[in-house]
């Protein structure tokens, strides 16, 4: 496949992108980069970009198909992540802003959709003293005053400026309920997560670009139907419903409302 | 040691720390004074302490924020930091919560540094792919006053902090300010 036939490819609606895709754009940027054409290799490392963003989403969106719940969270947020390295660099490269050419701005959508589905509540972030980075185009030790000129997220030969972390100290791990990348999920052991919400969206969605939306909305939670004032509150307090959890949030729950175009509002 | 927010806080402070204070601290490269000692806006260390542990760490989004302090930089407005290469050294937390570097900043070029502040917060939250109040941000900022110093603390969502600090060092200086940012 040509570069040219490639970006037609990708501007299409696909179900499933092959890795051989990304191989050749990659081919094609090593050739530019020896060829000392920067500008081209920058432009097909964001093509490569779009790729990968267009691959974690449709592989996650199968995993999901197949129920492989805790794999397609982690190729949703990959996904999600590798998007944020690209919008710095799309307008110039594309000549617009991030929207629907190549699908990216649906995709972005859709995974905070999809995100909202899960049923992961908590995850571990690590708490760390970062001592010394080097950069990841020209190796040089990070300064603060002088040191070398490429900056932190700038394209330099089809390559995108990272700090590579060479000194740290581990401090500790936190508990959160959101990080900012969300691959260390805290699991209770022997227990298993209950994804009847994402098993019903996915019996109803053929392709990962059917469109659909989600609202989210709070309901009473059947636990506390019929409870009388002065009885035991369900929330196990041990306190009376009536000095615990009555007339607050608390005994409320979350409930999402689909909306699945070709099927009825469920 | 919480570093999850879901509050919003602001908060107006007396401070004895000032420019020469900071000047004379352990963490301070006194070797460096002749260049630092130049700047109206100094971003300062935050001394974390836990067992074992005992160091002068910068939030892990410092180097950015200097960088957008860096380009506004002039003859009236000069940034910097209180640190050399040896001693810089990040708290990285992964949560989302952007802790904007505190730094102690004159009085007359405050709205300089608010306006870096903002527009650093709004790149921090279009890159984060966040919505509108899912960013919290918790900023400290030290004024530099003749008529005394002021620190200002804000905790809350990363949208509402550049409304609420101007709103919060209105009339902080006069003789009938409110310290509670009201």
């Amino acid at each position: 496949m040509e570069i040219s036939e490639i970006e037609r490819f990708l501007a299409q609606l696909n179900d499933k992108i092959d890795s051989s895709i990304g191989n050749k754009i990659q081919e094609v940027k090593t050739q530019a980069v020896a060829d000392g054409n920067e500008h081209k290799a920058n432009y097909l490392w964001c093509l490569y970009q779009i790729y990968l963003v267009q691959k974690n989403y449709t592989d996650a969106f199968l995993d999901m198909k197949d129920k492989k719940y805790e794999n397609a969270w982690l190729k949703l947020d990959r996904a999600d992540i590798e998007l944020s390295f690209l919008e710095k660099h799309y307008n110039n490269y594309f000549g617009e802003p991030i929207g629907i050419r190549y699908q990216l701005s649906y995709i972005l959508q859709v995974i905070k959709r999809f995100q909202m589905l899960f049923p992961y509540k908590l995850f571990t972030s690590r708490e760390a003293i970062i001592k010394e980075e080097e950069c990841s185009i020209c190796g040089s030790k990070i300064r603060l005053r002088g040191g070398c000129k490429h900056k932190l997220g700038q394209l330099y030969n089809g390559e995108q400026c990272c700090y590579k972390v060479t000194d740290f100290q581990i401090l500790a791990v936190a508990i959160v309920t959101d990080p900012f990348d969300k691959y260390a999920l805290l699991k209770i052991e022997g227990q298993d997560f209950n994804y009847q919400v994402l098993d019903f969206l996915m019996e109803q969605l053929e392709s990962p670009y059917q469109l659909w939306n989600v609202k989210k909305i709070k309901v009473q939670n059947p636990e506390y139907n019929n409870v009388g004032r002065n009885d035991m509150c369900p929330c196990g307090s041990g306190k009376k419903y009536k000095k615990c959890c009555m007339g607050t949030l608390n005994e409320k729950m979350d409930h999402f409302v689909f909306d699945i175009p070709e099927h009825s509002e469920k | 040691m919480m570093h999850e927010s879901n509050k919003e806080i602001i908060n107006i402070e007396d401070t004895a720390i000032s420019f020469e204070s900071v000047y004379k601290e352990a963490y301070f490269p006194k070797d460096l004074l002749s260049e630092i000692g130049k700047a109206n806006m100094l971003i300062i260390p935050e001394h974390l302490v836990r067992e074992n542990v005992s160091e002068y760490v910068f939030p892990e989004t410092t180097r950015e924020f200097l960088g957008y302090a860096q380009e506004k930089a002039s003859d009236v407005f000069v940034p910097d930091i209180a640190a050399d290469d040896d001693s810089f050294e990040k708290l990285e937390l992964h949560s989302a919560v952007v802790t904007v570097a505190t730094f102690i900043v004159t009085s007359i070029v405050l709205p300089i540094a608010l306006s870096i502040v903002a527009n650093f917060l709004t790149d921090e939250i279009k890159k984060h792919h966040r919505k509108e109040g899912e960013l919290m941000a918790k900023i400290n900022i030290i004024v530099a006053d003749d008529k005394g110093n002021k620190k200002i603390s804000y905790e809350g969502p990363a949208d509402s902090a550049e409304d609420a600090l101007k709103l919060a060092v209105q009339g902080m200086f006069t003789s009938n300010g409110d310290n509670n940012g009201n």
